[in-house]
């Protein structure tokens, strides 16, 4: 008996103590979306420098993300405790939308561009996070699902899995789609076992501190989109499917591509950021 | 709980029934309405059969407002009168788009075990009709993120109010997507066709089916066609089954209709199975879709890209589609992914029309006519 007692006592009082030294803190991480340094939003793509005629346009940005991580001072990582209070989120896995169905884009009125939630510590180092929606939530039935997966329009029906990354844009006359989520799945629909490809991207930004007060995450689309089509027969609708160019393109960049460092996720402040910039 | 002694119709002719009507589903009373013969086809435990629902799925299944610009609704690419198919290669969407596939004939669709041409996750038809609801590429109902206003509209119709209070009596809040769904998946399971002169002339009843369509039905369940190995059994498709079916196997077969590269490659725009699983072996596979009502579901195949059922049976009889030119050109008949069963025929000139009788035989002219499964929107006046 008295050795059990002990052998529970210790990780209570432990919990005591790291609780009173060290209360959870609000977060927020903000996420930014340009292209070549300049914000992009749907009735904005770039200035005429970088966007020569205003002839690309965004139609729709959306991703989720999953397994969110803040690295300590002492260098370790827990949880970002995500604010399930708000529909953009739920206890691991948020949506980010940059699009308002407005001018140009095509999507839904909200937008929804910051994690929000909890850390254990009171400052943090670095951040790493998953883009997609974890496997158990991943198959499920969008139209009964709760919000944020509960999105009719980041569901691939006939796959029976979400859209992680939906990314959707007009260049000239052209209509660009990415759309990443598992493929190759067995299983039945609401009930699907494995996929062979999980399209899960992990990215991990070093350097990020919220010491830099809010300093966001950009997310670039810069190498998504200049990405030369002169083999302009190539598909430009990629259904997470590696066999035509801007579909491998699209994967690259995101960081689905094991042999490349993924493209699209950097710190402003950080020494990473360059790295990724000079690929 | 099984009240019958069910009987599995293949090629066993003789069955002489005498009460034709007589499937009641015991736990809910829901009839079926099926020859004796025919099992009737399951159901997802969470959207048992009734009358009512059906009534409403009817309403939901022809009506517009389930499209993002109230142009299209299920009924505009599956039309009673063509086997509930649309008589197009490809169907239009909302937005004027063509889909790359055929529109399906949903004769007897309820005992399919996967739906559309070649997709084994999409078991159930509740799974199925999100597709066209919300497919994107291309949009053919566009409610793709604004279903809401869809319902609003349906919620706003006093019809509407009657019909899902019928349905949904104990639901507070019955107008959803799922229960819109649930409906017009019930509707779609009463889309049964058994009264073809060929089902007749099995019940040995009354029917048109002479010696031109006998010769064709030995013919075609005989190892001379092959026809039966993808077509066979009691809906004349190896994907279908029925509350009695043992251990059901998802089955997609390549037919030759393609081979562009000689190595087997479909048309980049659609490789079948392959879209799904990346996996070569699956290359150009398909469902064997049902033959029946055939002759009224043309063009065939998943991209319409035959005509006629002459054109059908000189694919069969040559072994695959050759073709000569153009950018699909390449001898189907090589293909190496193409199944044994598709040899090539030698059919003399009378063979080959009493194939085409035979096929001619399995349209059901009750189940293409029926009221109850016409649309309840269209006024006898217009
Ligand atoms: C724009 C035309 C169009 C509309 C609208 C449409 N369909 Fe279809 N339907 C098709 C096409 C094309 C296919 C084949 C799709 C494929 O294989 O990917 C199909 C296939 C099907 C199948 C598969 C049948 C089988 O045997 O596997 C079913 C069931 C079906 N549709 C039901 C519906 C329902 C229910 C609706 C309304 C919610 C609907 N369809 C709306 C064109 C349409
Ligand atoms: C190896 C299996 C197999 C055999 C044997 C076979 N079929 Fe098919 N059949 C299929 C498949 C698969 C399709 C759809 C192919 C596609 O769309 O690419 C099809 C399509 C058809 C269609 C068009 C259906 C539609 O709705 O568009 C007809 C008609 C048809 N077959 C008749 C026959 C006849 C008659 C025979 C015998 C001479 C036969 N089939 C033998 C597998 C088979």
């Amino acid at each position: 008996m008295p050795t059990t007692i002990t052998r529970l006592s210790t990780p209570i009082i432990a919990a005591i103590v790291l609780s009173a030294c060290s209360k959870p803190s609000p977060v927020t991480i903000p996420f930014t979306l340009t292209y070549h340094d300049q914000p992009v939003t749907c009735s904005k793509f770039g200035t005429s420098s970088t966007n020569t005629d205003n002839t690309i346009k965004l139609k729709d940005f959306r991703l989720y993300l999953h397994q969110i991580e803040l690295q300590d001072t002492s260098g370790d990582w827990s949880a970002l405790t995500l604010d399930s209070t708000s529909p953009w989120q739920n206890n691991n896995t948020a949506l980010l939308d940059f699009e308002n169905n407005d001018a140009d884009c095509q999507g839904t009125p909200g937008t929804n561009t910051a994690l929000t939630g909890t850390f254990s510590s009171e400052n943090f180092q670095a951040i790493r996070f998953v883009v997609g929606v974890p496997f158990e939530l991943n198959h499920q039935n969008p139209l009964i699902a709760s919000a944020p997966l509960n999105e009719s329009s980041m569901h691939w029906h006939w796959q029976g899995g979400y859209k992680f990354v939906r990314a959707e844009f007009i260049v000239g006359e052209q209509s660009r789609r990415l759309h990443i989520g598992s493929t190759q799945c067995k299983g039945e629909i609401n009930a699907i076992s494995h996929c062979e490809k999980p399209n899960r991207a992990q990215v991990e930004l070093a350097n990020y501190s919220n010491i830099n007060n809010n300093a966001p995450v950009n997310i670039a689309l810069d190498k998504l989109l200049d990405f030369n089509l002169a083999d302009s027969k190539s598909k430009l609708t990629c259904m997470g499917h590696s066999d035509n160019p801007w579909c491998l393109n699209g994967l690259d960049w995101i960081g689905l591509n094991d042999s490349k460092p993924q493209m699209a996720f950097s710190t402003g402040i950080s020494a990473g950021i360059k790295v990724n910039k000079n690929q | 709980m099984k009240r019958f002694l069910f009987l599995l119709i293949g090629l066993t002719v003789g069955m002489v029934l005498f009460s034709p009507y007589i499937w009641i589903d015991d736990k809910n009373g829901f009839d079926w309405q099926l020859p004796k013969d025919v099992p009737p086809p399951t159901v997802p435990a969470n959207n048992p059969m009734s009358a009512a629902k059906v009534e409403l799925g009817r309403h939901l299944f022809y009506d517009k407002r389930l499209s993002a610009n109230n142009t299209v609704s299920c009924g505009s690419c599956h039309h009673q009168s063509k086997g509930f198919t649309d008589g197009e290669k490809g169907s239009t969407g909302l937005f004027g788009d063509i889909t790359p596939r055929n529109a399906m004939s949903l004769t007897n669709v309820a005992y399919n075990q996967n739906f559309t041409w070649a997709n084994p996750l999409s078991t159930q038809l509740e799974h199925q009709a999100r597709f066209p609801l919300f497919g994107e590429t291309p949009a053919e109902m566009g409610l793709s993120g604004i279903e809401h206003k869809s319902i609003e509209q349906l919620q706003a119709d006093s019809k509407y109010q009657t019909l899902f209070k019928q349905t949904y009596p104990l639901q507070k809040a019955p107008f959803t997507m799922t229960n819109i769904i649930a409906a017009i998946a019930a509707f779609e399971r009463t889309l049964l066709s058994f009264n073809s002169p060929y089902d007749k002339y099995l019940r040995g009843e009354n029917n048109d089916f002479g010696e031109s369509e006998k010769r064709g039905l030995t013919l075609f369940f005989s190892e001379q066609t092959e026809c039966f190995h993808c077509h066979g059994g009691f809906n004349f498709s190896d994907s279908s089954v029925h509350k009695n079916s043992t251990s059901p196997v998802n089955r997609f077969h390549n037919n030759g209709l393609y081979n562009i590269d000689g190595r087997g490659a479909y048309p980049k725009s659609d490789r079948g199975l392959y879209n799904l699983t990346s996996n070569k072996d699956d290359m150009g596979k398909f469902k064997a879709p049902t033959l029946r009502n055939i002759a009224v579901t043309g063009p065939f195949m998943h991209d319409g890209s035959i005509a006629t059922l002459e054109g059908v049976l000189d694919h069969y009889i040559n072994g695959g589609t050759n073709i000569r030119e153009g950018k699909n050109k390449g001898f189907g008949s090589a293909n190496p992914f193409k199944s044994e069963f598709v040899p090539g025929l030698e059919l003399t000139v009378q063979e080959r029309n009493d194939l085409l009788s035979f096929l001619h035989s399995l349209t059901d002219q009750t189940f293409l006519n029926n009221p109850d499964l016409s649309d309840p929107w269209v006024t006898p006046e217009s």
